[in-house]
């Protein structure tokens, strides 16, 4: 029983952070957006662009790094 | 009333993932079955699958009750880590820089495993138990994850269940692991969408909605996807 919730764990955490920079880098990206919006500093017309460029980046980054591991 | 521009890639992208969990799960049981027989392997599969409901209908009313904004932003977030590890593996693996995954050898090597430990009846069921449970954990989060706006939870569980079935019954048509199965284009496909839905699910839930609607979920699907083939392609050569 412990073993299988452990596994479950285990599971659930590598949905989550498959690639620990990836997934920081994507949280960082979607806060960044977060305190943007609620600051007004980022306006609802841009945020759509800014959030998905961001994660064009964060795949583009990730992708670059793994390539060159 | 079911708007068609956004529950289409709500049924397909369910229905892929979950057919890509399904296959993953259903060649941990065919194994099981083949060393123990199928009575343990449909019993542990059928306890999982009674679990997973019991979550489901847990997580089910406590979600309706979390203010949509909230839990988009939340589940947004969450689609797009888990899409993009699934395309970040994808490009990688059509790059040829990671293995593509086999489940022919998944299978023999399940196979062996089971064999070595000398399985009781009990331990082969809960062998079962463990692949579909852990499996359907995922396709779980992605029903509930992709359907996270009122009226899109029966479009997500039809694509799941329509997976399910046709997994199901072409596995037990041939009795083998399903190999034929493209598993990283699925991938590919699945990590495109989900990302999508990620991308557009923060975006509803910190208030700042897309030009165009519900049309840009598959504007955006589309510019993963293309993103992910040129990354591919960049980085292919780069290796060669």
């Amino acid at each position: 029983m412990t073993n299988m919730l452990r596994e479950l764990a285990a599971t659930l955490l590598k949905m989550f952070v498959a690639d620990f920079w990836l997934t920081a880098t994507v949280l960082a990206v979607v806060g960044l957006c977060a305190v943007g919006r609620y600051a007004h500093i980022l306006p609802p017309s841009v945020l759509p662009f800014a959030l998905a460029t961001g994660v064009l980046v964060a795949l583009g980054l990730s992708v670059a790094s793994a390539a060159r591991r | 009333m079911v708007n068609w521009i956004t529950a289409a890639p709500v049924v397909a992208a369910a229905f892929l993932a979950s057919s890509v969990e399904i296959v993953e799960a259903f060649t941990i049981v065919l194994a099981v079955s083949v060393v123990r027989g199928p009575r343990p392997a449909i019993l542990g599969a059928v306890a999982a699958l009674a679990v997973l409901a019991v979550v489901i209908a847990l997580a089910g009313p406590w979600l309706a009750k979390v203010p949509v904004g909230g839990l988009q932003l939340v589940v947004g977030a969450l689609l797009l880590i888990f899409g993009l590890g699934w395309l970040r593996k994808a490009v990688l693996r059509r790059a040829g820089i990671l293995k593509l995954h086999d489940e022919a050898t998944a299978f023999s090597s399940e196979t062996d495993v089971l064999r070595a430990s000398k399985l009781d009846d009990a331990m082969a069921a809960l062998a079962a138990f463990k692949a579909v449970l852990l499996e359907g954990t995922e396709v779980v989060f992605i029903v509930l994850a992709v359907g996270a706006r009122p009226g899109l939870l029966v479009p997500a569980a039809v694509g799941a269940g329509a997976a399910c079935l046709l997994v199901l019954g072409f596995g037990l048509l041939l009795r083998a692991p399903l190999t034929r199965v493209p598993e990283n284009t699925l991938k590919f496909i699945v990590g495109g969408l989900l990302t999508g839905f990620g991308v557009f699910w923060c975006c509803e839930g910190l208030g700042a909605p897309w030009p165009g609607g519900d049309l840009a979920i598959v504007v955006l699907i589309g510019l993963y996807l293309v993103a992910g083939l040129i990354l591919s392609g960049l980085v292919r050569r780069e290796a060669t």
